[in-house]
Formats: C-alpha cells, structure tokens, sequence
C-alpha cells in the first residue's frame, strides 16, 4: 500500500477506504444505520457476515441506535464491554477479520469495534486420544476463550495467571502462556515468553505446530514437549509448576518444561490408587523396554547369541525356523515395517474401515504369512509384542520415539548382535542425558540425580498436594533448573 | 577430539569384542548329551543330538525320535568333537548340552583328560549334569527310555530326577571340577544304568526311589546308585541304598523314604517313614591321639506306613520310631564309609577336613592317605525324630495273608 493508511472524518471517505480494502471480499456488509436525532445522520458499520451473531447484532446495536436509546454521542458507553477504540487501520482490520464489527461515525476519525461474533465452533466433548478411566471427561475444544474458562472452572484461584501474546506478522493468532503464579522459575518463564514472541510464521494452524519453537532442539527423537487435550492434566501439570502455551483454534496444549518420566503420565495417573499408578508407572517403564528392544533382541538370540535362552525354547523356536526362507534380520525388519504400515493404514481410514484393516493385516495377512512360511510364528508373536507394548505407552510422540529407535537398535544388533543392542541403548542414554527442555534436564529426577523426587517420578505423587504449594514438583523442576544455573 | 574419542570408543567397541561371527539358529546342531567311552584304545565320543522337527513347537506333541546319536572314534575327545562336526551338515554347538556321561571304561581310565576339554570349552554351561554309567555312554544315549519324556531323548527326565533324587548324588560339571581340583576329597558320579529285560530282582524290592524296568521294554535306564572314583578313576559302585548313605554323609538328602522291619521282624511288616528333612555332616576329629572320622546325620521324618502286629505307637513308642530310623540310617552311612575305605576313596572329605584345619598334618599323611582312611575309625551320629504318626488312632485289623 503506497498511501499511508489512516481513518477519515467522514462516513463516505471511510467507507471508500474501507470498500478499497476490504470491498471485495464475499461477505463484507457496509451497513448505514440511520439515526433518529439529529435527523439524516448515520453510523456505519463494516462486518463479515457469515461470522457475525445476526440477531444478536440486531439486539444489541442496531435497534438501539435506530430508536434513539443509544445516540452517536454516547458512543461507546452504552455499547457492549467488549467495545474497544481502534488504534490504526490495520488495527481494525485485524478486528474486523477476527469477526467483530466496526463502528464508525460522522465527523470523527474515532472507531470502535464491537464483539458480536459467533465463530463456528464445536462443543465440548470427550477427549478422545487420551481416554480415561477415571477423572474428569471433557477435552479442549478450538475455542481459546472456552478452553480458558475451562482451565479457570477447574483452577479456581487467582494464581492462574493467563497471558496474551501475539503470533504471527500479518495474520496473527493468540496465544495464551498459562501458569501457576510463583511456581514455574522466572528463567522458565521469561525463555516460554521469549520464544513464543519470536514465532514470525503466519496461519498457524495447531499448537504443536509451535513445539519445535519451544523445544531446546530443533531435532530431537524423543519429544521435550508434552501435549494434552485435557484441561485437567494441564491443570495438574501447571500445580507441578510447568508453563501452558495454547493457541486459539487448536483444541490442545502444549506443556513445558516436559521431562523424560513425564510421558510415561496417563491422565488417569491422577486418580487413580497411588500404589496402583506406582505399578502402573514401572509397567510403562517395562513396556517401552519392550517396544524398542523386543525385534532387535529376537534377531540377537537368534543369529548371534544360540546359547542365551533356555534349551526348550530355543528348539521351539529352531522348530518354527525350519525352512523359513529369510534370515532373521531381513524377517524382522519386514515384519516391522509391515506393522507400521498396517498401523498407519488403521490410523487414517475411517474407523468401520480401520476395524477391516487390522482384520486383514492381522488374521489374514498374519495367518498366511505363516503358513506360506514366509516367516514363523515366532516372529510374529514378537512383532505383536511389540505393537502392543507400543501401545500401551500414553505418549503418542513417546511411542514414536520407540518406533524410531526400534529400527536403530534393530539395525545395529543385526550386524552386531548384543554389543549392537548394548551400543544402541548407550547411544539412547547419552541422548537423553544430553537433552534439556527449556534448559531443565530431560532426565531429571534421574540425572541429575534427586533421591527426594524420585517417588514422584514413579507417581507416588502424582495427586494434587493436600495445601496449595506443597507440591513436591515445582521443587523438582526448580531444584534441576537451579542445577542447570550452577553447571 | 572429542569427535575423535567417541569415534575411536565406538570403533572399539565393535571392532574389539569380535563377535562377528554370525551363526543363525537354522545352520546349527545341538548337542544334547554328551557320552564319553574309552574303546579300542581311544576315546569314542556319542553325542546326541536334537532334532527340532520333533520337538513339541507349531505341530505339537513329536511322534518320533527327539534326539539322534552320532559316534565318532578319536585319539582325543576334542578330535572326535571336530570329526563330528565335519560330518554332521550343521555346524555342532555344544551350548545347550545339559548332561555328560561317561562309560564305564573311559571312567576306570580316568576322567581327568574329558574334564579339561569340557572345562576349556566355551560352549559348554557349567551347570550342565555329569553322570556315569556302567555300560557303554554310546549305548545309554542310543535307548529309548519310557520314562524319559521323548522330547528329550534318553536323558530328558535327567534334570528332573537329578534334582529330586536322594539315591544318587547329582552333580554339575562346576562342582565335579571343584572336586577334582581339591585337596583331600574323592568324587561320586550318579550312576545311570541301562537295564536290560528282566523280572524285578525281589531283593530290590525294597530299594526306595529306584526305577525298576518294565517287562515289556527291551531296556530301561535306571537312575540310582553312584559311581566312586578315586583321584579321577572309577573305582567301586554305590547301591542305590549305599549311594544314599554317602549323599547322608555329604548333606545331600532332601527327601525319600526310609522303611524299617518291625520290631519283632516279620516278612512283610514293615514301618515306612517319609523324609521331611535331613542334614548331615562328615568331619574329622581325634579320639586317644588317633584320627577319627564323624559322621553327624539329623533326619526328621513322618510315619507314612505300619504294617507291624505289634503295636507300635504309643507315647514311649515314639522315641523307639525313633531308634528304629536312626539305627536304619546309620546302616546306610556306614555301609558306604565301608565301601569308601576298602576302595582308598575319601568320598566324605575327611581328608578336605584335616587339611583345612591343619595342612601340614594332612599333606604328611596325603601319600598314604589311603591306608590312613582304611584304619580310622568312622562314628556316625543319628539324630532321628518322628513328628506325625498320622492319624489313625485305633488300628485296623486284618488277617494275615497265608
């Protein structure tokens, strides 16, 4: 735009102007309201339609202004408490886009924008990646406002605190830094800040489009943000002095600093019978060692390691092996893959098909492969294995980061056996030593190590605190980002 | 240099351990059991061999034969292993072998020279089980057992009879190396017997535990009894009921039963106890300035059976219960202290005993510790208890079979 931009004194200069800008647009209403005292004169407002609350607009602006209960010089006291004063024109149009309507008036370069939008928008319903047993059954929904009023219903107090910031450069979207008052470290606080303000990207679509932003690594194949669609586990993990970053339009949120035990957290640890989470927790623990060593382990038992099992179960396994066409590695990957594909294939199709597609990878497929002897039933008993073991972590982005390191350390214990697997899981471990999000240790309480948080690592003390602070969380991160400070 | 490090550590790693060596579950045999005979002035070794496609996997329960054998004659166990290997199409392991046995006379020729192949391999688990039979191995491991559950050939109910056995005194190829290896001690093998078809012998008949052949079998093998070896040569044969004594004397009793005649001796009276415990301990102590052995045995057992006229259970008859078990298993323990003196062999470590406590005093007697073993004087001390009669408080009466 060549010509600086700036509000006219009169309806007709702006209306031009606006029409400019705005006139071709479907949808786009310039619409002059007349107003009875002083007779003739007329306010003009500028709206999108399909966003805009018709009848409600009608209600609360139009019908007043036209019969006289509101006259332009009251302008904006008697409007609605969502009125805001423009600073710009570019300030209006971002109003205007977002689905509010713009007020203007004769003879004054004073414009207002008034919130009488109805967004389309879903409603609350139950989350669905992260069912639960127990706890409560509703899930964020695209709204940021409606998700804020959810996390207020359910952290009543005033050291909830919610922060504004803007994203973007031309299209620009909120995105609310929510906390604990006093519990996450100010370092924490002011790097979230830091590195949501610097999000330049425009028509952001869903906040974990933001994790790379957050993440101390731009690569990194475990994940160091957590993602949550229940407002009870954000409120959970803000009481464990964590920040919240949520985005409008995007029915999630984004939890940092996340540490490494933190994935292993399903929204049901949290009510459930604190002994019973502890076994719960340790099992994940166990089920990760399974899905990422489980194919590696039956390739190194197999090629490399024939005196390691027991005698009876490595004839069985002889037994089946018989005449099986493929050596164990090339099996093992092939099966792998085949899994991931079958799993893929029953993510995306819709769910009366994706019930077909497990029934012909898993019966069909599974069943012939084996009496083609194609592969033995050995193998595919381990591939399920692990599939399930996959599954049973709450993590999706933790299951991932097992897919990925399956093939790693199945690729390296295929040319090496145990020292493959052995040199894979040392290659894991110095990762995760290593890695840090938000500057706190991923591995804490573990390294560094906190012999005090280590229970709650394990969900011990997964339930809110009985007084308010007495949580032994915002310690832990406090007490790892005091460690991050002193190295 | 730091890159350099962890490129130099990680190249270590892989290229140090050399563990290249791929070998995949299908281009292998596996050993089961080895037998070890000594024939024609060599060694003949027989090892048998698993073969998968009976092993109870996809297809269930085998029908044939789990395990084939295969001899091979050679101037050394080691030869014979690497012959075997050549002719066999897969490639031998011997990392599942879970028994040895040795033929009579390889065992009369001494086990030593088998023992340190066995030992130096690193194939071969330690916790594998050592026998000895009184035939040909070759033989023993070719039989078809009835009670040897066929997925594992001749030897399959071996593990289980090793650990449950109080007839012969089961040992693994660690304990027989530490054996061999010590100072005053002289080893026992448990002995496997392959019986051939016969009527059961009626002097048996009372022969606790011992698996007496079916008619219908052409042979049976028959666990019980011990070889005694001397240095590392078999020298005498322990009866089931001998091989117990010793395994008394060497605290290696669990269980068993015990039957006793009646006070008043009968045919076929007899009081039956069931073991619920024993220990038992052999030393060496000095009576009048001489070297005396001691054997101290505690047993506590239940009364399983009386089939005595004679009462025998009342509140003073408890301690003669008592009496009439220890004197019982004393027999046992001095019938094998008997065999291990005539034969030179110190298979209770009384010897192991006096060099612990006085090296010296044993390493002057440790040339003719033979003789000193067939003068000295043995005592074994029984502390019996019987703690249930059972529950029968009034006899049954019965007439006496004519």
């Amino acid at each position: 735009m060549a010509r600086e931009l700036a509000f006219q004194t009169t309806l007709e200069a702006n209306e031009a102007q606006f029409k400019r800008l705005v006139g071709g647009q479907r949808g786009a209403i310039f619409r002059r309201v007349p107003v009875p005292d002083p007779p003739g004169a007329e306010i003009l407002l500028v709206f999108f339609e399909i966003e805009m609350d018709q009848a409600r607009l009608e209600l609360v602006v139009i019908r007043p202004i036209i019969e006289g209960e509101i006259r332009p010089d009251d302008l904006p006291e008697r409007l609605p408490s969502s009125t805001v004063k423009m600073k710009s024109v570019e300030h209006a149009l971002e109003n205007m886009f977002r689905g509010k309507v713009l007020l203007f008036r004769e003879g004054t370069a004073d414009v207002y924008s008034i919130e009488i939008a109805k967004p389309p928008a879903r409603s609350i319903t139950a989350p669905e990646t992260e069912a639960g047993v127990s706890g409560p059954r509703e899930s964020f929904t695209e709204i940021h406002v409606v998700n804020l009023a959810m996390l207020r219903r359910r952290y009543p107090g005033p050291a909830l605190r919610a922060e504004e910031v803007w994203i973007g450069k031309e299209a620009r979207l909120e995105v609310g830094i929510i906390y604990l008052d006093g519990y996450p470290t100010d370092r924490v606080l002011n790097e979230v800040r830091k590195r949501v303000t610097q999000i330049r990207e425009d028509g952001v679509q869903d906040v974990t489009e933001l994790t790379e932003a957050l993440a101390d690594r731009r690569v990194s194949i475990f994940p160091t943000v957590f993602v949550t669609e229940r407002p009870d586990t954000v409120a959970h993990f803000i009481k464990a002095g964590r920040v919240a970053v949520m985005l409008d339009n995007s029915p999630r949120a984004l939890i940092v600093p996340a540490l490494f035990t933190d994935f292993f957290t399903s929204a049901d640890d949290f009510y459930e019978w604190r002994p019973f989470v502890v076994f719960l927790r340790l099992l994940r623990f166990v089920a990760f060692n399974i899905a990422v060593p489980l194919p590696a382990l039956y390739v190194a038992v197999t090629t490399y390691h024939l005196q390691a099992l027991p005698t009876q179960l490595t004839l069985s396994l002889l037994a089946q092996r018989e005449g099986a066409p493929l050596p164990p590695p090339i099996e093992a990957i092939t099966m792998t893959i085949i899994f991931e594909i079958l799993r893929e294939a029953g993510v995306r199709l819709p769910r009366a098909i994706g019930s077909t597609v497990s029934i012909v990878g898993g019966l069909v497929i599974g069943d012939a492969a084996i009496r083609s002897g194609l592969t033995s039933p050995a193998m595919v008993l381990v591939v399920s294995a692990t599939a399930v073991a996959t599954f049973s972590l709450p993590s999706t982005t933790l299951a991932n980061a097992a897919t990925y390191y399956r093939f790693f350390v199945l690729a390296l214990t295929s040319m090496f056996g145990f020292f493959g697997l052995l040199l894979g899981y040392l290659v894991a471990l110095a990762n995760l030593s290593g890695m840090t999000s938000l500057g706190v240790p991923y591995m804490t309480p573990f390294f560094p190590y906190r012999s005090r948080h280590l229970a709650a690592a394990l969900g011990t003390k997964a339930r809110p605190p009985k007084h308010l602070g007495a949580t032994p969380q915002p310690e832990l991160i406090r007490g790892a980002d005091d460690f991050q400070e002193r190295s | 240099m730091r890159k350099a490090l962890v490129v130099l550590v990680a190249a270590g790693l892989l290229l140090l351990p050399g563990c290249w060596s791929r070998r995949e579950l299908t281009e292998v045999s596996f050993a089961g059991v080895i037998g070890f005979d000594w024939v024609d002035d060599q060694y003949l070794v027989t090892i048998a061999i698993h073969s998968p496609g009976q092993t109870p996997g996809e297809k269930g329960q085998p029908t044939n034969r789990a395990v084939w054998t295969i001899s091979e004659p050679a101037p050394s166990p080691d030869v014979a292993f690497a012959q075997i290997d050549e002719i066999l199409p897969r490639s031998l392991t011997l990392s599942h072998v879970r028994s040895v046995i040795f033929g009579e006379e390889m065992a009369r020729r001494g086990i030593g020279p088998v023992m340190d192949v066995l030992l130096r391999s690193v194939e071969i688990r330690p916790t594998a089980w050592v026998g000895v039979t009184n035939g040909r191995a070759s033989e023993l491991l070719a039989a078809q057992p009835r009670q040897g559950v066929m997925t594992e050939g001749p030897l399959g109910y071996h593990d289980a009879a090793h650990n449950r056995s109080s007839i012969s005194p089961a040992r693994r190829l660690t304990e027989v190396a530490k054996i061999m290896q010590e100072e005053g001690i002289d080893l026992t093998l448990p002995l496997f017997r392959r019986a051939n078809k016969e009527a059961p012998n009626p002097e048996r008949a009372h022969e606790e535990g011992a698996l007496r052949p079916k008619p219908e079998d052409a042979f049976e093998i028959v666990y019980g009894g011990a070889g005694v070896f001397r240095g590392d040569k078999l020298v005498a044969w322990l009866t089931p009921r001998e091989a117990r004594g010793h395994m008394w004397g060497i605290n290696r009793v669990r269980h068993g039963i015990v039957s006793v005649g009646c006070p008043k001796p009968k045919k076929n009276q007899r009081i039956v106890f069931r073991l619920r415990g024993s220990s038992g301990r052999a030393t060496l102590g000095t009576a009048n300035g001489q070297l005396q052995g001691v054997i101290n045995v505690k047993v506590v057992a239940d009364v399983n059976e009386i089939t005595c006229r004679e009462p025998v259970v009342s509140p003073e008859d408890t301690n003669l219960l008592s009496e009439l078990l220890a004197r019982r298993v004393q027999e046992y323990v001095l019938a094998s202290v008997d065999i291990g003196k005539r034969e030179g062999s110190d298979m209770f470590g009384f010897g192991q005993s006096l060099f612990r406590r006085a090296p010296a005093a044993f390493r002057s007697r440790q040339a003719k510790w033979d003789k000193v073993l067939a003068e000295m004087p043995v005592t074994v001390q029984v502390d019996a208890q019987v703690v249930r009669l059972g529950q029968i408080r009034r006899r049954f009466r019965w007439q006496e079979a004519h």
